[in-house]
């Protein structure tokens, strides 16, 4: 699992299951300052979900295999 | 046995098509960058090379109808393929290449995500229970025509917003088109054929896009159009290929899938047992089924710039046969490869492919099969096959289906 932002003051979390993805690319469309494939060709996060929560979300819902996990609020 | 003349494999001799893996190993062992003269293109047996090759966007595409053509000219070879057969194929998301397959799949993903598709359970188990309540009476019935067949078809039917009471002539138009699809080599009228499903299917889908325009519903169809009415988004021709490609793609290997998954677990009545014993081992067995003797064999890509791969290179224009099951069964990655093994974990197979064109219909198919074949074990819990052998097989190179599947309860 690849986990980012978690633990924070607002408490959010974004994940992206390394073993679930398969470099379909929708995420680093939908959402290209927080998801790019890293060199596995897998899904890896690059940037701040809280910066683009609408493409983060939009990202989460087309996951093909639904790798990505994000939780504005972890509580 | 495989048979190898001249340096090639006979791809569609029957032994080869009665049980494809011993050839496909014995490439994958001797040959992995296989270059098969009589076909007249690269075939890919090893799982890394296979992942590779469909990462690789800018140097393998996969618009299939130009580069056909340019292909079959550079070696000398009629272009067979008709006008409808290449202004469809040309716009399926399949045989797209970035931006216009980013376009169209960006389009039309959110309707097949696990999440959409969840809401999808119940009539899915009503469909099966309906299929199987029709097949009460009976003492022996064809597990495709009888049930597989009709499962998937009546779903992505209900999701277009086609009738499903029409399901047989979209199995007559997927027959003919899957000639050329899944090339069926020795079919000789298998461009005839596909040319004449592609229009006849294509027709039927434009009266339907015409009264949607008219008279809205809730379907993908509407849904297409209205994309289509928005401007820029994509233009009549694509929602009729799209409309085409989400019919033919949407049944045709998901039959196959639950058939070949049924056939592999009669095969071997341990795992069978195992599974009956532990439900909860369903989405494991599935993964194992998509594995072991999935529906697809293969991709085909075009070189768009030389390419290292081992020690050869794959020119601009050659084409390359990206071999899935020879994937799903290198031993470098899967131990035992030629086991079903139901409990397998983790199981990287690569069935829906990888990377961009990563099977649009796979959340989908991976619920529409445990839920098949679950309530077609507990109807018919002593279900077996009525005839023995290798079974009935489909001469294509690209799929694992069968022509029917008889059995008996």
């Amino acid at each position: 699992m690849t986990a980012v932002y978690d633990g924070d003051d607002a408490g959010s979390v974004l994940e992206v299951d390394a073993e679930l993805c398969v470099g379909s690319t929708l995420c680093t469309q939908l959402a290209p300052g927080v998801f790019a494939l890293g060199e596995d060709g897998r899904a890896t996060t690059v940037g701040d979900p809280r910066k683009w929560p609408d493409l983060v979300q939009e990202a989460e819902d087309n996951c093909p295999t639904a790798a990505i996990r994000y939780r504005p609020q972890s509580r | 046995m495989a048979i190898m003349t001249q340096n090639s494999v006979d791809l569609l001799a029957p032994s080869n098509v009665a049980n494809p893996y011993p050839a496909v190993a014995e490439l994958r062992e001797t040959d992995p960058v296989h270059w098969h003269e009589q076909w007249g293109g690269w075939i890919l047996t090893r799982y890394d090379d296979v992942v590779a090759a469909l990462r690789n966007v800018d140097g393998l595409k996969s618009e299939r109808m130009r580069n056909y053509a340019a292909s079959r000219e550079s070696l000398g070879r009629e272009v067979s393929s008709g006008v409808v057969t290449r202004e469809i194929l040309s716009r399926w998301l399949s045989f797209s290449d970035p931006p216009v397959h980013t376009r169209l799949r960006l389009l039309v993903n959110k309707a097949f995500t696990p999440k959409t598709i969840a809401a999808l359970d119940h009539r899915i188990a009503q469909i099966c229970a309906s299929l199987l309540d029709d097949l009460a009476d009976r003492e022996q019935f064809d597990l495709i025509a009888d049930y597989t067949y009709l499962l998937p078809v009546t779903v992505i039917a209900e999701m277009l917003g086609v009738p499903a009471s029409d399901e047989k002539l979209f199995k007559q138009w997927s027959q003919d088109i899957m000639l050329v699809i899944f090339m069926a080599l020795g079919a000789s009228d298998r461009h005839e054929r596909a040319e004449a499903g592609l229009s006849e299917m294509a027709s039927y889908l434009r009266d339907i896009i015409e009264m949607r325009r008219k008279e809205p519903r809730d379907d993908l169809i509407t849904y297409l159009v209205r994309a289509e009415e928005e401007g820029d988004r994509l233009t009549i021709d694509e929602v009729v290929a799209t409309c085409t490609v989400l019919l033919f793609g949407g049944h045709e290997t998901t039959t196959n899938l639950i058939a070949n998954g049924v056939f592999a677990l009669l095969d071997n009545p341990d795992q069978l047992s195992l599974l009956t014993a532990d439900p909860g081992l369903m989405p494991r067995a599935v993964e194992e089924m998509l594995r072991y003797d999935g529906p697809v064999r293969g991709f085909l890509r075009w070189a768009d710039e030389p390419i290292n791969i081992r020690d050869k290179v794959v020119a601009p224009g050659d084409r390359v046969l990206v071999l899935v099951d020879g994937a799903n069964r290198d031993p470098a990655v899967f131990e035992q490869p030629d086991r079903l093994d139901i409990t397998r974990f983790p199981n990287r197979h690569v069935e829906f492919g990888h990377g961009i064109h990563h099977c649009l219909g796979a959340p989908l198919a991976r619920l529409e099969t445990p839920i098949a074949i679950r309530l077609l074990f507990d109807r018919f819990p002593k279900l077996h096959r009525a005839e023995q052998g290798a079974g009935d097989w489909h001469e294509t190179l690209l799929s694992r289906s069968m022509k029917s599947f008889p059995v008996r309860v």
